[in-house]
């Protein structure tokens, strides 16, 4: 098939202009992403664990965080704050705090306030969820095996009267959905 | 036409718009200077988006001597070494011999001169934040020098060397290529030196205005070798970056051996042949390209090695080695952590081929990528074994003839390959997994059993139930009652039932068969279930664990003494009623205690049971507290035969409900009865079944005896806690539980 445009000289300019403008829009694109790309921060993706609607799982959350200076205290911090997914429940009760932690041999035991357990609405399966969502969110990272929880710098038997915590947690498998 | 080209137009000017005139203009609010607002002792005017200081303030602000000389409207600042000078009229400052160009420059405002503030201020080294939307404006004096930065241990570790460790942070760009090191508050020393960029490496240094940072930016044409989680450490004046190994050579030894070498420790490798062992692949894991030197010595028998990063998390470099002559390399075990060898000529061994109930073994000298596939006519599966040849115990022919193999073959296929044959007496599902033994490769290959026939047959006091199946299989036969049912759980099992003829005529007992597969811990299970008309006594006429099941079912006991007394006594119960005291366990929203709800239905369940003449006690027979510990220990200590928690569950979500019972595998007897249990109150309970759990909770998983833990209801959920309330709900939740206790002790008995 032939094909010939009929063009005026003014109509030529016109496209020549905007095929140069084009070009240039290009150019300037082409510049912000490798501004982007190089000197962007670029921040490090986690699993944060939370619970589904029904209480009965634990869904994870893939989650960018800027880690200033200490991953643990951020992944707890993001943890209390809960899910930025909508159709996820928080685990973390009002008012909690990590008071302090330390890490020995892949087990970090994590020192919270005595929040974790007096605001606690109770139930095994709240109680499970809040501990899991902390133990598979830790022991996702992989210097960490297990996770061992006090409340006020005390060993507890249980958090509010079902789980046993009298031994470190893994990360729990089971509890988490799609499997 | 025009028209629409009027619209490019303007949606090109609109882009353009929003390219270039992005940057926001400043408003700042408040000056801080090191920590202090000083915004009130302070003059400053905005003048072209700039914000300008009045020179004497900012001379007494930093203590620096200010000289104005008026003929020539010019301005000198002086400080530590620092010299600038502005003059009116102009955009520049002049620091030292450079000058920089600001928007406003000096500005003379009621015979007082202005000058642009954070170019000044910076220019005698001091840093900006600006903070809150640019309402905010930090002051700082740098708080660190970078001194150096430079390469340490053979590459392995990058130091940079600072006067005090500030906030740092080390980030990694998606590509890997590139690692960015923020150092907060810090400038970098006037006799800085970069002993860092070399042929691979090239370092940039960036101020970052307005946020009072450095940032150290080293970029790689190769991959950096990074940890991806830590890998960062400080010590007095230096943060050290450490790195994983590179590759630093492939080369031939004096032995003819193909070595690849790294800076540092090679972990295990994973190494595969392709193309009938033409091209080998080694993936190694934790190490990344570098400056590797490849020096084959036009090695007659390798043709090319390439080196890719195969991925960055996890980090694992590939090595891909093409073969010129078919002469295969076989990995040599490691003399030297740092070097992986490999020598010519050396193929696997396969060695002890054995088969044994369903499983077919050998080992292999190195590891293995078997190729497996089924042909149909006759059946056999067909496994291929590259670059391997037989070693001891792997005869011709092996002869079986079991249900499920006649025999396996063993044949050298080409040149590379071992092949073996397994013909099998019909086609069915198989398993291949792979485990170490002492330094050699365990190959198993399990076939699965599969149903041959389910018949029936009834004559006038029994009906018989017999299953055929293909292997000795694994199965575990339960009764459950209300509806009457009995169900047999088969392990390693393919659920062929749909290519099955079942038997048509099931009366007068069987209602219905039905199968399905479900997963339990960790294993699939093929489960078969009979629908029964009602309850009958049953028998297992067949040795456990056999290929061929007969099961009797009989309208009459079995055992005259359970017709006349089908009860079990002597059986000590002991029921727990979860929290009390001053743990009230879980509150619903309209104030119902958890328990107090507990507490009432394990009243109920102890009434029940005692009205049929059973012993049972209570751990807790009034509102008192009582420890895990405490509760555990009472049930072992009086010898329970079983015991039940009994509590009420709770969820952020109102909306969640449900009843769950929860088991723990410390007795392996405790599934079973939580399996009796739930079974009665998912399925008469009234409310939503969430299921049975395997569960870490401290009173099942430390009490000797079979246990379980009962989750009512929520009362977290308002219909549930109304319910939880209700004398009639608590007395149908405990009748639910008798009725499962019952169900899992008769069974017990052996009815």
């Amino acid at each position: 098939m032939q094909f010939k445009l009929n063009l005026n000289p003014g109509q030529k300019r016109k496209i020549l202009l905007i095929i140069r403008l084009l070009l240039l829009a290009a150019a300037c694109f082409y510049l912000l992403f490798l501004l982007k790309n190089n000197f962007l921060i670029e921040d490090n993706q986690f699993q944060l664990y939370f619970a589904n609607q029904a209480g009965s799982l634990l869904v994870s959350e893939k989650r960018e965080l800027t880690i200033a200076e200490d991953k643990y205290r951020a992944l707890v911090a993001a943890l209390i704050e809960g899910p930025q997914t909508a159709d996820l429940e928080a685990t973390i009760p009002a008012g909690v705090k990590l008071i302090d932690y330390q890490i020995k041999a892949k087990t970090i035991t994590l020192n919270f306030n005595t929040a974790l357990r007096d605001n606690h609405s109770g139930g095994s399966a709240g109680e499970t969820l809040t501990v899991y969502s902390i133990v598979n969110t830790l022991t996702a990272l992989s210097e960490i095996d297990r996770v061992t929880i006090l409340i006020d710098g005390q060993q507890i038997d249980s958090l509010v009267g079902h789980l046993d915590l009298s031994r470190p947690l893994r990360y729990n498998q089971k509890l988490v959905a799609g499997n | 036409m025009a028209a629409e080209l009027k619209q490019i137009f303007i949606f090109l000017a609109i882009i353009f718009l929003i390219i270039f005139i992005a940057p926001a203009v400043l408003a700042q609010n408040s000056i801080f200077f090191n920590g202090e607002n000083i915004t009130a002792q302070i003059h400053t005017i905005n003048q072209n988006g700039e914000l300008l200081i009045k020179a004497r303030d900012l001379a007494e602000l930093l203590n620096t001597k200010l000289s104005w000389q008026p003929a020539l409207k010019s301005l000198e600042m002086k400080s530590e070494g620092v010299n600038i000078k502005l003059m009116a009229a102009s955009t520049y400052i002049q620091i030292g011999n450079n000058a920089i160009k600001t928007k406003s420059g000096l500005q003379l405002v009621d015979n007082q001169a202005y000058v642009p503030l954070a170019k000044t201020i910076e220019a005698f080294g001091y840093l900006l934040e600006y903070q809150q939307d640019n309402q905010e404006l930090y002051i700082y004096q740098p708080e660190t020098t970078i001194r150096d930065v430079s390469w340490q241990e053979d590459g392995n570790q990058l130091r940079i060397k600072m006067n005090e460790i500030t906030p740092y942070r080390v980030l990694h760009s998606e590509d890997g290529r590139t690692i960015t090191i923020e150092i907060d508050k810090a400038r970098i020393d006037k006799e800085f030196s970069d002993n860092v960029s070399n042929n691979n490496y090239y370092l940039k240094v960036v101020n970052v205005p307005n946020r009072a940072l450095l940032r150290l930016i080293i970029k790689s044409k190769n991959p950096i070798p990074f940890q991806l989680d830590g890998g960062v450490y400080e010590t007095d004046d230096a943060l050290i970056l450490s790195f994983l190994p590179q590759l630093k050579r492939i080369y031939f030894n004096a032995n003819n051996e193909l070595n690849i070498q790294a800076t540092g420790e090679i972990g295990d490798p994973e190494i595969e042949y392709l193309n009938d062992g033409q091209e080998m692949l080694v993936d190694i894991p934790s190490v990344v390209t570098g400056n590797y030197q490849l020096d084959l010595q036009d090695n007659p028998l390798v043709k090319s090695v390439k080196v890719i990063q195969k991925s960055l998390d996890p980090v694992v470099l590939r090595v891909k080695v093409q073969f010129s002559k078919g002469e295969v390399f076989q990995p040599l075990n490691n003399v030297n952590s740092n070097i992986l060898s490999f020598r010519p000529g050396q193929r696997a061994q396969i060695t002890n081929l054995d088969y044994h109930s369903g499983q077919l073994s050998f080992y292999a000298s190195s590891a293995l990528k078997p190729e497996l596939f089924l042909l149909t006519k006759p059946p056999r599966l067909v496994i291929n074994l590259f670059n391997t040849e037989r070693g001891s115990g792997v005869r011709d022919q092996l002869k079986i003839n079991d249900s499920k193999l006649k025999r396996v073959r063993t044949a050298r296929f080409d040149d590379q390959t071992v092949r073996l044959v397994a013909d099998l007496a019909s086609l069915t599902n198989y398993e291949l997994t792979e485990h170490k033994e002492s330094g050699l490769f365990k190959y198993t290959i399990s076939f699965k059993n599969q149903f041959k026939s389910i018949t029936s047959q009834a004559n006038q006091n029994y009906q018989y139930l017999n299953i055929d199946l293909t292997g000795k299989t694994d199965y575990e036969i339960k009764k459950f009652n209300y509806p009457h049912r009995l169900v047999i759980d088969f392990k390693n099992t393919y659920n062929n039932l749909d290519q099955l003829k079942l038997p048509e005529y099931y009366a007068p007992l069987v209602k219905d068969i039905r199968s399905s597969n479900y997963m339990l811990e960790g294993e699939e299970v093929t489960r078969l279930v009979f629908e029964l008309s009602n309850y009958y006594s049953h028998k297992i006429e067949s040795p456990p664990g056999s290929s061929q099941i007969k099961i009797a079912l009989a309208r009459k006991y079995f055992n005259e003494s359970e017709k006349i007394e089908p009860q079990i006594k002597d059986h000590l119960i002991v029921v727990d009623a979860g929290h009390g005291g001053f743990d009230p366990g879980a509150i619903g929203r309209n104030g119902l205690n958890e328990k107090s709800c507990n507490l009432a239905i394990a009243l109920k369940v102890r009434n029940i049971l005692k009205a049929k003449g059973h012993n049972v006690l209570l751990t807790r027979s009034k509102d008192n507290f009582l420890s895990l510990q405490k509760r555990v220990k009472f049930a072992n200590k009086i010898n329970a035969e079983i015991f039940v928690s009994i509590h009420a569950n709770s969820f952020t979500n109102p909306s969640s409900g449900g009843v769950e019972t929860h088991y723990n595998n410390a007795n392996p007897a405790s599934r079973l009865f939580a399996e009796k249990i739930h079974d009665k109150l998912g399925r008469s309970l009234g409310i939503n079944d969430r299921g049975i759990k395997e569960s870490n909770f401290y009173v099942i998983k430390y009490t000797k005896m079979p246990s379980v833990l009962v989750e009512v209801a929520f009362l977290s959920n308002p219909r549930e806690e109304k319910l939880l309330g209700s004398s009639k709900f608590q007395q149908k939740a405990a009748s639910l539980i008798v009725d499962g206790i019952l169900d899992y002790l008769e069974e017990k008995e052996g009815r």
